[in-house]
């Protein structure tokens, strides 16, 4: 074994596992929000930048808070504000939206989701 | 042993590779939700059109069989007060139809006949919910002489009520109908692999590629999924929670599953999922197991011929049918699991 050979294990070796982790393992914690009014894709979030922002929707402004790598519908013009009542969420897949308002939140992550729908 | 090496390193990225571009999603404002559907291994012009003849549809039924918005049902309910035969709307026909045999199947539990009992909770309405609750004598005056399907009668195209407080709220079915709708529509042109989920309710056909879809249902009490289970072809699933819809007043929560032999909502469940090809008959059953409650949920699954059923009990206890819980896997361990034949 030559001394480029150690330096090669020395340097893969250690990123084997991590590539694993990374790759392989599914992805529950989401990174990003997309925000789409009336199914026109409006913008995508950062879940690691805690914000609050409007979103304009067919009855007036929603109210969305990002905090700690979740997001949630802090306030909505609607009258029965069930998308507030869903609160927070933070999972690859994760679907919230204000019907009255057509506000929709749809969290992405790396890699793939766990789940291709959720029952509620 | 270095070749070996390198290649691994390649290859854990490239097999981590799926191919997303094979799937097409979508969501519609429509039947007063948010409908998701995704598609699998559809060309997207063909995906986009059969999405847009989806919402065609769905904006259809929500007007005909809504229940006090005008359209084919509220109209259907001014005539059944008449208690007169009449000529009815064919739109209606088949949910009616549906509805009184599994009104007869359910023992009563699933009983759409009382759409006056929802108006005086106000559940019907699009407005802020926020209590109080109808009194005590009201509803006790409703539930003594209780409104049922038995009192629709349907000969052919015609119908008659025989109770004068009939006035049908088919909420608890017209989603599971509606997507199995959609499910018939996509098969009828040629897509065979696709997920539709309205409002939380689905139905699934085929497969995600090389996969079974895989779905997670949703705790209760918690904002994540208590378990999860591979859907097979043409299985729908569907949950009826108290947590959906409710309002609080004294301190006290009232949901929108009603009891019909109390008139108010059932306190005993907090949520039941069913697994069944036919998404209407799932709807329906699991608003009745969810008011049958832990006592009783097996003797209606029986009765209903269901044999895929969870429900969740108001102290978080878990009970399932033997074939359900080989279906599911916790994500959150309930602290207590009672499985039954």
């Amino acid at each position: 074994m030559t001394l480029a050979d150690r330096l090669l294990y020395l340097l893969i070796l250690p990123i084997l596992p991590l590539v694993f982790w990374f790759f392989w393992q599914p992805a529950t914690q989401a990174l990003q929000a997309d925000i789409h009014v009336n199914g026109q894709y409006q913008q995508r979030l950062s879940l690691q930048d805690n914000q609050t922002l409007r979103v304009h929707g067919d009855l007036g402004d929603s109210i969305l808070e990002v905090q700690d790598g979740k997001i949630r519908f802090k306030d909505s013009p609607c009258t029965i504000k069930r998308c507030v009542h869903s609160g927070w969420l933070k999972h690859t897949g994760d679907f919230n939206a204000c019907v009255p308002n057509k506000v929709s939140i749809a969290l992405l992550g790396s890699g793939t989701q766990k789940f291709d729908s959720i029952n509620f | 042993m270095k070749k070996a090496f390198l290649i691994l390193f390649i290859t854990s990225f490239i097999s981590a590779c799926t191919p997303k571009e094979q799937e097409y999603r979508d969501s519609l404002f429509v039947l007063g939700t948010v409908v998701n559907v995704t598609l699998w291994g559809v060309e997207e012009q063909k995906a986009a059109q059969a999405i847009k003849d989806i919402e065609t549809d769905l904006k259809f039924l929500h007007t005909v069989w809504h229940p006090w918005r005008f359209g084919a049902m509220s109209r259907t309910n001014e005539l059944l007060a008449l208690n007169e035969w009449f000529s009815a709307n064919p739109s209606v026909l088949p949910v009616i139809s549906k509805s009184k045999q599994l009104y007869t199947l359910s023992n009563g539990l699933f009983n759409p006949a009382i759409g006056q009992l929802i108006a005086l909770w106000n559940f019907h309405s699009d407005e802020i919910l926020d209590g109080p609750p109808p009194e005590r004598s009201t509803i006790d005056t409703f539930t003594k002489d209780l409104p049922t399907m038995d009192h629709v009668e349907v000969n052919g195209f015609r119908l008659r009520a025989t109770h004068p407080k009939i006035k049908l709220d088919v909420g608890a079915i017209a989603k599971g109908m509606a997507v199995e709708r959609v499910i018939t529509y996509l098969k009828q042109i040629g897509i065979n692999n696709a997920i539709v989920n309205a409002g939380g309710d689905l139905k699934a056909i085929g497969q995600h590629g090389d996969r079974a879809w895989s779905v997670g249902i949703r705790h209760p009490r918690q904002d994540s999924v208590i378990a999860g289970l591979e859907v097979h072809d043409n299985e729908s699933v569907f949950t009826s929670g108290d947590y959906e819809r409710n309002f609080e007043y004294a301190e006290k929560r009232y949901h929108h599953i009603l009891d019909p032999r109390t008139g108010y909502p059932a306190d005993k469940t907090q949520s039941v999922t069913v697994i069944h090809p036919d998404a209407g008959l799932a709807d329906a059953a699991a608003t009745a197991l969810f008011i049958a409650g832990p006592e009783q949920w097996q003797e209606i699954a029986r009765k209903m011929k269901i044999e895929l059923v969870m429900l969740i009990d108001q102290q978080g206890h878990v009970h399932m049918t033997k074939a359900m819980a080989k279906r599911l896997t916790f994500e959150i361990e309930p602290e207590e699991k009672i499985i039954v034949n």
